[in-house]
């Protein structure tokens, strides 16, 4: 069986810019139904992990690769994007991520039990606020294609190419 | 007299800070402050009554699928709609398995490393580690020295690198920390054997919510999805067979790993731990896992309350007497501060009088986004102790045989309950409780399903124009962290007034009108500090009430400053 790629949304709707990550996966299945839209190799997998934590460990484990898509604060322009990729991610994540107990403590367990694909990137942007309020600020909204397109980058990247076999899926 | 600050972060419900004041070596006194506006009752004004569940189940990441259930239980109690059984079932299952999940996690993910000393571990003896676990953990096949060397050197590269994750920034050495090497190392291992435990668990959660985290199979009037026994799709045999599996894993985990280890660390740390951080000793259930179909259900975990440490007798609740403050709070309400209001004419209009940040303290009157919630005036204790106490009290008998074979052996009595030990172990016996009555809800399931049952949810009231004009409800629950209670106003079709009383807010409540302080704050007193630059005990007694965060410690002195993450 082919791991899929998981495009892994991080982030609380209901605060603002932090909830970039359910806003792009949102992106991403709306996209991914149109007809006429950009299609995703078909190993890839959508999920939006809200703010679930180790309880997103089950899906990252079943991964071959991931593309987290997280808000980061690293001081710069709202807006501003930001990668992260490789040992990078893992000694600065702590610091620059909005999430940063969260996501990094994910990732912690995940390499603790041996599941953390070798494959990793997390693409973050800079938020202006992540008040209690629903929808991106003008500026991270003004980000959202570009990072949008730098998923499908990073997908093409990792895919291999190919369906993963069905798995049995529950309901 | 010394101030310091504990500035836990969470970003699920906002942050949440602890300064307490310390003099020769005791905590005097505590303040507790939620250092972040939620105002989630805000952006559910005006919205359809039947979305305000996908809305409030991301007020919190960790229990995502409590705050669905409260919501959907106040609109359809304003309503006047009864779910059909199925759906009072599976909503017992995904409950349960939830609080079994997230118990798991708190103990050795959240908590356990405020009392297991990481770096100690790594220097253990694995045949001595091998042989606690043979003594302490009966029948866990996961008991060798061959494992336990295995455990070290993970252990021991993860502690070699410069990406420590969960386990940098705690206060290894610490005198406070009492167990010798080869517990440290089996509590570690358990720690991670419960990392790769939980992942299956919460699959459960994937088949009956659709998807996890944020199951999306809520609807007023009962769940949305097929039960459908023969299809190929939908819940179905095989998924049912799926969920019975996973089931029957649970009690193995819990009854030879959890409760053995809780009972270990309890023994090590029963001269002191088993008093310190006892709390308010007034304690609030809503009660939950309805186990009939009536409007007055018999709950698998009763409701009631229990006043002033006294185990004899468990009063009722009534969610009239519930009202919130917030004279010490950065809010302002109509008709005066001072006021106590119910949350069904609740308020929540902003009013920040604290220090501009970055400030080292908050001494001003106000010092809290945080109402102050009281039950007929007085502050509450909610969560696992609060639970395990009342059905005690109550006589519920698994109940009184787990909380006495628990306390026994440790020369204790029942009310030990009431301390810092108290509430890690409550948590876990409830775990062991739940653990052992999931199967029989998904056996009754199963039952009205052979029986032709497959009714899942209520829908002649789902059209608005069935509605009357306007309508209110609330919708109580438990969380794994304590009761939590969400109230509705419908008015035309839409809702006019939001409120939520969560459990964070009862436990981690400010000072009310009258300056009585809330359930930490009263904890924390008079705790001792052994070395107040690394204050591990004031985490241990928060953390005991499982507040819903991680936490970073900032700890100020005059002639030096440190920040600690754990």
């Amino acid at each position: 069986m082919l791991a899929p790629v998981l495009v892994l949304g991080i982030g609380n709707l209901l605060a603002g810019d932090d909830g970039l990550g359910w806003h792009a996966v949102q992106a991403l299945t709306v996209e991914a139904a149109d007809p006429h839209g950009r299609t995703l190799p078909p190993d890839v997998e959508l999920l939006d992990g809200g703010t679930g934590g180790l309880a997103l460990l089950p899906a990252i484990s079943e991964a071959g690769a991931l593309v987290i898509i997280d808000a980061v604060d690293v001081g710069a322009e709202p807006g501003t994007r930001h990668t992260l990729v490789g040992p990078d991610l893992y000694s600065r994540l702590v610091r620059l991520s909005v999430h940063q107990v969260g996501t990094a403590d994910l990732l912690a367990a995940a390499r603790l039990t041996n599941t953390l694909p070798n494959r990793v990137v997390l693409l973050g942007v800079q938020p202006a606020t992540i008040a209690t309020g629903v929808g991106l600020s003008p500026a991270v909204t003004a980000a959202l294609p570009r990072l949008l397109a730098a998923v499908h980058d990073w997908c093409q990247q990792f895919s291999s190419g190919e369906a993963p076999l069905p798995r049995p899926k529950p309901a | 007299m010394t101030r310091v600050a504990i500035d836990p972060i969470t970003r699920i419900e906002g942050h949440l800070r602890v300064e307490v004041e310390h003099a020769d070596g005791t905590v005097q006194q505590a303040w507790s402050t939620g250092t972040t506006f939620r105002g989630i009752e805000l952006i559910l004004q005006g919205r359809d009554p039947r979305q305000a569940w996908m809305f409030a189940q991301r007020v919190c990441g960790v229990c995502t699928h409590v705050h669905a259930l409260a919501a959907v239980r106040a609109v359809e109690q304003a309503l006047d709609i009864t779910i059909p059984p199925n759906a009072r079932i599976v909503r017992n299952l995904l409950s349960g398995v939830q609080f079994v999940h997230d118990h798991v996690i708190h103990f050795y993910h959240l908590h356990a490393l405020d009392w297991v000393d990481v770096v100690s571990a790594a220097s253990a003896d694995p045949a001595a580690t091998a042989a606690l676990c043979q003594q302490v953990n009966t029948g866990w096949p996961h008991d060798t020295t061959a494992y336990f060397t295995d455990v070290r050197a993970r252990l021991r590269t993860f502690l070699d690198s410069d990406q420590l994750g969960p386990f940098g920034g705690g206060y290894w050495g610490h005198p406070a920390y009492l167990l010798p090497a080869e517990a440290n190392l089996l509590l570690v291992a358990h720690y991670l054997e419960a990392l790769e435990w939980q992942r299956d668990i919460i699959r459960i959660h994937a088949i009956l919510g659709g998807k996890n985290p944020h199951p999306q199979t809520y609807t007023v009037g009962g769940m949305a999805l097929t039960l459908a026994p023969d299809a190929p799709t939908g819940v179905n045999e095989t998924a049912l067979d799926t969920i019975a599996d996973l089931l029957a894993t649970l009690d193995e985990f819990v009854d030879r790993v959890l409760v053995p280890d809780v009972a270990l660390l309890a023994g090590y740390y029963r001269d002191s731990w088993t008093e310190l951080g006892a709390g308010p000793g007034n304690l609030l259930v809503y009660g939950e896992f309805p186990e009939d179909d009536g409007p007055d259900p018999a709950l698998y975990l009763p409701a009631g309350r229990i006043v002033d440490y006294d185990l004899g007798t468990v009063l009722p609740v009534n969610q009239a007497a519930i009202a919130e403050i917030v004279a010490r709070s950065w809010y302002t309400y109509s008709g005066g501060d001072t006021a106590a209001k119910h949350p069904s004419v609740g308020e929540t209009t902003a009013a920040y009088s604290g220090p501009a940040a970055p400030y080292d303290m908050i001494t001003t009157p106000k010092y809290s986004w945080l109402k102050a919630p009281r039950y007929d005036g007085a502050a509450y204790e909610v969560g696992p102790l609060a639970r395990m106490a009342v059905a005690y009290a109550a006589g519920m008998p698994e109940a009184r045989q787990a909380v006495d074979s628990f306390v026994a052996p440790l020369g204790l009595r029942p009310a030990a309950l009431f301390s810092t030990i108290g509430r890690v172990a409550a948590r876990a016996l409830e775990t062991q409780l739940l653990a052992r009555r999931l199967p029989a809800w998904l056996t009754d399931l199963r039952a009205n399903l052979a029986a032709g049952d497959l009714r899942i949810a209520d829908t002649t009231k789902w059209e608005p124009a069935t509605w009357p004009a306007t309508a209110s409800g609330w919708g109580p629950t438990e969380a794994p962290r304590g009761g939590l209670g969400h109230w509705v106003d419908i008015v035309d079709g839409k809702i006019s007034n939001y409120q939520m009383v969560v459990p964070s807010t009862w436990n981690g409540s400010p000072r009310d009108a009258d300056g009585e302080p809330g359930p930490w704050e009263l904890a924390l007193q008079g705790t001792p500090l052994v070395d107040p630059t690394r204050p591990v005990e004031v985490l241990r007694i928060v953390h005991s009430f499982d507040p819903c965060m991680a936490c970073a410690v900032h700890v100020h002195q005059p002639e030096r400053s440190t920040t600690v993450e754990s």
